[in-house]
């Protein structure tokens, strides 16, 4: 159903299809959250970057719909983009390496000596980095801050989502921890 | 002290000169066009493989099965290394198996295709912040590959490598770079695209069990509109706010607040949470972490702010250090 929203959004729905959805939506709480999700994103897209020229296009085509249940033509999704949907298409690799992580008992010890051998003396170069926040977010928090954000992350890098290892070990109980 | 020694080394490196300071030219449509395909691929082929993904000294290798059809996606992932872990993912819905502990760890994404459809040309914004040019072709897993090279304009950003497919635009090897050094990368070791593929393979290998098993969803989505009572009022250059919600992580009856901003092709994420009385404070500073992520905590009146990103530490310092609590308009 989700995918139906957004593909509405994207003007990929045909019209007959469409109007089903929309009374899907008007009478489906979760589904009327789904659509105000997508909006909010739009408004404060066009809220926080109004400076920048492809806020200002955003813009103008959010203007002249101003329903939004009209679905977009399909010319303006030949821009269809990169970032984010590299991420949907990563995510379940980002979720590998997360597990991985998690899962991997003794290795904190392996991957900081490693992580010494690496690289050169220390430096107590900035001082917001000298007190390492040890008490700080506890590790059940960090894991879903990851997971939080990684739907958001859009790159490769996201598989790094994964390596929070310290926290995810213990929040998982693993034995080793 | 091995973790001291750890962060201070995160940050000398975050700290010291960027070589890039390419010309800021325009990024070759050609070269966008490609970075499109990327997006696009994984809804229009199969393919089977084995990958390897590697940050630091961890290197784990995983299977992929990939079918798309007229419902979607469906994905199944199976960690080949380490403890057994069995990922299978359904379009948005995904379901993490972890047989050692018995537990099934669920996830929705709500995000997915409207994001993009939304941002229409964040291509554009791209090239503000990163040099993007494609590199001499290269060969991976047998498949002739594009090379796209995205160098930052600045140090607030890693520069990434992605190996792209000629013909499917499907992504097979992919790396962050630090000022020349790979810290983290993913590459298919072997790869077979299209073809006729058993849908028995999705199937989960633990699922019949599943009664007996622990079920965590993590991550259960409500959306407020706009006023979250926070701004981030200095970001890097480039870092624009993408969103901002309010979200209930797991065992928390308090919904905590998160703000997402994005250059393009990086997000940052900055979570507020309100502490909990009675408990002790968090210490500011770095957590640590390793590849390409970053993480920042500071105290900001009653509130524990965290900063996630990959980007180098002293760029979720910045942003970290900017989050305010916001007195309305």
């Amino acid at each position: 159903m989700k995918s139906k929203i957004s593909a509405m959004m994207d003007g990929e729905l045909k019209s007959e299809d469409v109007s089903s959805i929309i009374t899907q939506i008007k009478e489906t709480g979760d589904l009327k959250n789904e659509w105000s999700t997508y909006h909010l994103i739009g408004d404060s897209l066009r809220r926080s970057s109004s400076s920048i020229d492809i806020a200002r296009r955003v813009s103008t085509a959010l203007a002249t719909e101003p329903t939004l249940l009209a679905p977009r033509t399909t010319k303006q999704n030949k821009f269809k983009v990169f970032a984010l949907s590299v991420a949907a298409s990563l995510a379940a690799v980002a979720m590998v390496g997360w597990m991985g992580l998690q899962s991997m008992g003794h290795s904190p010890e392996n991957f900081t000596n490693n992580k010494i051998a690496l690289q050169p003396e220390p430096s107590p170069a900035i001082p917001a980095s000298s007190s390492i926040a040890d008490p700080a977010p506890a590790p059940a928090q960090i894991n879903d801050y990851l997971l939080a954000h990684r739907q958001f992350s859009a790159t490769p890098a996201m598989y790094g989502v994964a390596p929070y290892l310290r926290t995810s070990v213990e929040s998982r109980g693993s034995p080793d921890r | 002290m091995i973790r001291f020694v750890q962060i201070a080394l995160l940050i000398l490196s975050g700290a010291a000169q960027p070589l890039f300071a390419q010309s800021p030219a325009e990024s070759s449509p050609e070269v966008l066009a490609i970075l499109q395909k990327i997006a696009s691929a994984p809804r229009q082929h199969n393919y089977t493989g084995t990958f390897i993904y590697s940050s630091g000294s961890h290197i784990e290798t995983s299977r992929i099965i990939h079918i798309q059809d007229q419902e979607g996606e469906h994905e199944k992932i199976e960690v080949l290394d380490g403890a057994p872990r069995e990922i299978i993912r359904n379009n948005d819905e995904m379901s993490c198996y972890l047989p050692e502990s018995k537990t099934i760890v669920t996830e929705k994404r709500w995000l997915r295709k409207s994001f993009p459809a939304i941002l229409s040309e964040p291509l554009n914004t791209l090239s503000e912040h990163y040099s993007v040019s494609k590199g001499p072709p290269e060969r991976i897993s047998d498949y002739d590959c594009e090379v796209i090279i995205l160098e930052p304009r600045d140090d607030m950003r890693y520069g990434h490598r992605l190996w792209v497919d000629i013909h499917t635009g499907l992504l097979l090897k992919a790396a962050v770079i630090d000022k020349g050094r790979v810290i983290e990368q993913f590459i298919f070791t072997q790869l077979k695209i299209g073809g006729s593929i058993d849908r028995e393979l999705l199937r989960p290998k633990y699922s019949a069990k599943t009664g007996e098993w622990r079920t965590i969803n993590l991550v259960s989505t409500t959306i407020e509109s706009g006023k979250l009572g926070w701004q981030v009022n200095n970001p890097p250059v480039g870092f624009k706010k993408m969103a901002e919600m309010k979200r209930t992580l797991s065992g928390k009856s308090i919904p905590v607040s998160h703000i997402a901003l994005s250059d393009g092709l990086v997000a940052v994420s900055v979570f507020i949470e309100p502490l909990e009385k009675g408990s002790p404070p968090p210490v500011q500073g770095l957590v640590p972490s390793y590849g390409a992520i970053n993480i920042y905590t500071r105290t900001v009146a009653d509130s524990m702010v965290t900063t996630v990103g990959e980007v180098p530490p002293s760029t979720v310092i910045q942003i970290g250090n900017s989050v305010v609590k916001y007195k309305g308009k």
